[in-house]
């Protein structure tokens, strides 16, 4: 009876369980915040409302109405953007264009800075992430200043918007006048070409 | 009825005193650098306030306020500047007009004309508020040149 040595002795338990355990732990955890950073990340996305399919919404048609539609991005330099439109019509066979109504973007020009832009109708395209409108804009700044154009297009990524109607600036400092003009949101600078007149008080 | 005509006097009187401090520039193309409070206006650049005209073919404008434009404080212009006030004109190679000083330095080649008068030197320096001019010579020569016109007696 000296010799005997119970069964479960002789079962082998394998050490290497709470590593394993650790390590698909530690996994998780990893797959956890990764997908929080990335659902954070600053990139482009089209959020659309609680109530974007308030209208009718038909599927053997060839567009979808969207109404309240918001797109949220970043431009090159990381500054914000929001783009709204009261109703929007998106053809379902053109997925890249979405032609707005009632439209109003807010930019970031720096952290401290902004000017958005009013129009009636314009179009998106949602990979350029250009709008473009032939139908009156009117762009306000935080400083007070405006301007009104016939006119303009505006690529959210680089921050330029063009216009070869002819623009009016106004602003306490007086007024700007121009046949055709450029500007770019991240130097800071117009300009202005085909007769230009400045006004200053 | 005299009241109305001296409420309209004083009113427009106001206007005319706020058009004369006003500045127009025009030129062919414009580039406005807000951040740097400068705008440059190239290509037959003109520059206008009130009876004053200074035109070239390049004029930067300097605003005294950073972003927002408050006021033009300076104007440098160059290449074939022309400067009228009134019945004196100038020309020059580069000038600089110091608005709330209201002088002008026009420098290179100076050529000044006024009624009757003509003369030419380096450096024209304008005080437009006293109506004084000051004429300097180059270097080389370290003369002024003056021309002036006399009527002919023998017409009479």
């Amino acid at each position: 009876m000296k010799n005997y040595i119970p069964r479960t002795n002789k079962v082998t338990k394998p050490k290497n369980n709470k590593i394993i355990k650790l390590i698909i732990l530690a996994f998780l955890l990893i797959l956890i915040l990764t997908l929080i950073f990335f659902s954070n990340s600053k990139n482009n996305s089209l959020t659309l409302d609680d109530q974007v399919f308030k209208g009718e919404y038909q599927n053997n048609k060839k567009f979808i109405k969207i109404d309240k539609l918001k797109f949220r991005g970043f431009n090159n330099q990381g500054n914000p953007y929001l783009l709204t439109a009261k109703e929007a019509i998106k053809e379902t066979e053109n997925i890249d264009v979405v032609k707005l109504f009632n439209v109003q973007a807010d930019i970031f020009l720096s952290e401290k800075d902004w000017f958005f832009l009013n129009t009636k109708e314009a179009i998106f395209k949602i990979k350029d992430k250009t709008l473009f409108t032939d139908n009156n804009v009117k762009g306000f700044y935080d400083d007070g200043s405006s301007f009104s154009t016939p006119s303009i297009e505006y690529d959210f990524n680089s921050g330029i918007a063009k216009s070869e109607e002819g623009i009016v600036m106004f602003g306490k400092w007086g007024n700007i006048k121009a046949d055709k003009f450029s500007f770019n949101s991240f130097k800071d600078v117009y300009s202005f070409s085909g007769k230009a007149v400045m006004i200053v008080k | 009825m005299l009241k109305i005509v001296k409420i309209l006097l004083i009113y427009f009187s106001f206007i005319l005193s706020f058009a004369k401090d006003e500045i127009e520039i025009s030129s062919e193309t414009m580039e406005w650098k807000r951040e740097e409070s400068i705008a440059i206006a190239i290509g037959e650049a003109k520059a206008v306030q009130g009876n004053r005209v200074l035109s070239a073919d390049k004029i930067i404008i300097f605003f005294n306020e950073k972003k927002d434009i408050k006021k033009i404080y300076k104007l440098d212009a160059s290449g074939k500047v022309r400067f009228t006030s009134g019945e004196q004109s100038a020309s020059g190679n580069n000038a600089t007009y110091f608005v709330d000083n209201e002088t002008i330095i026009i420098k290179g080649n100076v050529k000044l004309e006024r009624e009757d008068s003509y003369m030419s030197g380096e450096e024209l320096s304008i005080d437009l508020k006293n109506n004084s001019s000051k004429l300097i010579s180059s270097n080389k020569s370290g003369k002024v040149r003056a021309k002036y016109k006399t009527e002919d007696k023998n017409n009479d």
